[in-house]
């Protein structure tokens, strides 16, 4: 048999896919879905080296290496005081105990489980797509809300979740029907979860420890393990499923069935759910001819109609790329690990905080700029008055909400 | 319970699975090289793939279109919405979907390469 050229231009593709995941995955603020829209853009000129095929290929693996790979700056970065440790996220905890590498790890062993069980799981959740999903459809818009009050009612503080959620819901609705707004979600989301967390960082008196760089041999026990790996299929089932849910709001819905993880049980499922997320969004493609996310959307934009071959070749090039992502996290995280005490951590900060301002403007004007200081000011209100910060998620639940029950 | 050593052994165990089943789906989907006859007996909308002998080359709507007489045996025309780089006397590998135009079958090409 020989080696086809089109076999190449794939492994090609998959390769460059995973250094443009590995840029996105690191640089907070970088999303696949910018990588995707101007792979779109360029693709009349690329098309004439590369087969649709790879093109597809290459947003494949760019997604599954960003989803190994993007814990390491939510790990690394936006720490806030010691002192506040036991209300902070547990991927910090870990950082301000040293165990920063320990974390990575745990979410890349959740990360790399949930592919594999997602591959092997892959023709039940088509089977369940299929046969779900009209009763989903139904009753979409009422799902969204009771989500919404769960999770407002859940919280200890319910006003101020309920405000927060309300803020976050009336600015996505104004953000996301600005006429002629380029990559509305850019400032939006930059602002809610990433500026803002940064600058609670800075206002702490953040001393991140010299953190162990030994190999850390992590013990969880199997039934932890496998509950973990559970709530990640579930939750990323949710996701896929529910257009609008993060992983952060299907991650408190499955922690509701599945309790007492435990911070590493924690950090297992943190990995799992955007891996199973992307993978799932497949099914939902091959089934509904749906695109759940943005990378997706480049997908079916650039394959006119995906058949069954199509999703197995996909299914195969996130096998490779699940392979390389686990290997470069656990190198990239040594990385962090050895630099993080190292280096001034205010500059570093105040350095990626300018990066996500000066790139506003050039996505998407102006306007954007003012939304990321909004979307800021609004996403430093959970950590002041001490509440989750997923009631900011309202940003796209509510449009998604309405669009479903109006 | 996991050492990096067995992590990064699993990484590397998987890749290799998902490169071994990529050839494999390359191998098993590829569409068998067909006779040029083929365009004229199959049915609208079915994808074939067949290597003929460039006659003419035609660029319209400012080379967005190139539009193709190939022949093997027998000449039929194949169409390719983009301005490709062919000239007469190229042998090519061409890949696409069969669709009626003026009644008369031409492959839509997908997928071109020249020998």
């Amino acid at each position: 048999m020989m080696p086809s050229p089109v076999l190449f231009q794939i492994l090609l593709a998959l390769l460059l896919g995973v250094l443009a995941g590995i840029i996105t995955g690191l640089t907070p603020g970088i999303h696949i879905n910018l990588v995707a829209v101007l792979l779109l853009a360029a693709s009349p000129v690329l098309l004439l080296s590369f087969p649709v095929l790879a093109l597809a290929c290459f947003i494949i693996s760019m997604s599954v290496v960003h989803t190994f790979l993007d814990s390491i700056p939510s790990i690394f970065l936006g720490a806030p005081d010691a002192a506040t440790a036991l209300g902070v996220l547990p991927g910090h905890r870990y950082l301000l105990k040293g165990w920063g590498l320990m974390a990575v790890k745990l979410t890349i062993i959740g990360s790399l489980g949930a592919a594999l069980l997602s591959v092997l799981l892959f023709p039940l959740f088509v089977l369940i797509v299929r046969y779900a999903y009209p009763f989903f459809q139904a009753v979409m818009g009422w799902l969204l809300l009771a989500v919404a009050l769960f999770m407002v009612l859940r919280d200890k503080k319910r006003l101020w979740a309920a405000l927060i959620f309300l803020l976050a819901g009336s600015l996505g609705l104004i953000v996301l029907n600005l006429p002629g707004l380029e990559n509305p979600l850019f400032p939006l989301l930059s602002g809610l979860f990433g500026v803002s967390t940064l600058l609670i960082s800075l206002n702490d008196e953040t001393i991140i420890p010299p953190q162990e760089t030994t190999d850390p041999r992590i013990k969880v026990k199997k039934g932890i393990a496998i509950k973990a790996l559970a709530s990640g299929q579930f939750s990323g089932f949710l996701t896929a499923m529910l257009p609008g849910l993060g992983a952060a709001t299907a991650a408190v819905l499955s922690l509701q069935i599945t309790r007492d993880l435990g911070d590493h049980g924690y950090m297992l499922l943190q990995g799992s759910i955007n891996t199973v997320n992307f993978i799932l969004s497949l099914a939902t493609l091959l089934v509904l001819g749906k695109a759940r996310n943005g990378s997706i959307i480049a997908v079916q934009q650039l394959v006119d109609s995906v058949g069954v071959v199509h999703i197995l070749l996909f299914l195969a090039v996130t096998l490779v790329a699940a392979g390389l992502g686990a290997m470069l996290a656990l190198w990239f995280g040594r990385v962090f690990s050895k630099l993080i005490s190292k280096v001034n951590y205010k500059a570093l900060v105040w350095g990626i905080v300018a990066f996500l301002v000066g790139l506003t403007p050039l996505l998407s004007g102006w306007t954007g700029l003012l939304i990321l200081v909004t979307a800021t000011a609004l996403g430093v209100i959970p950590a002041t008055v001490k509440t989750a910060r997923v009631h900011g998620m309202g940003c796209i639940l509510v449009p998604v909400m309405l669009y479903f029950l109006l | 319970m996991l050492s990096e050593r067995v992590l990064i052994a699993l990484g590397l165990s998987v890749s290799l699975v998902g490169i071994l089943a990529l050839c494999l789906i390359l191998w098993l989907s590829e569409l068998p090289v067909a006779q040029l006859t083929v365009v004229a007996a199959a049915k609208d909308g079915e994808m074939v793939r067949v290597t003929g002998l460039v006659e003419r080359v035609r660029h319209i709507k400012n080379d967005s279109i190139t539009l193709l007489t190939v022949s093997e045996k027998v000449t039929r025309n194949a169409i390719v919405f983009d301005a490709v780089n062919v000239s007469e006397g190229m042998t090519l590998d061409m890949e696409g979907e069969i669709q009626l135009y003026d009644g008369e079958p031409e492959l839509v090409v997908r997928r071109l390469e020249t020998r």
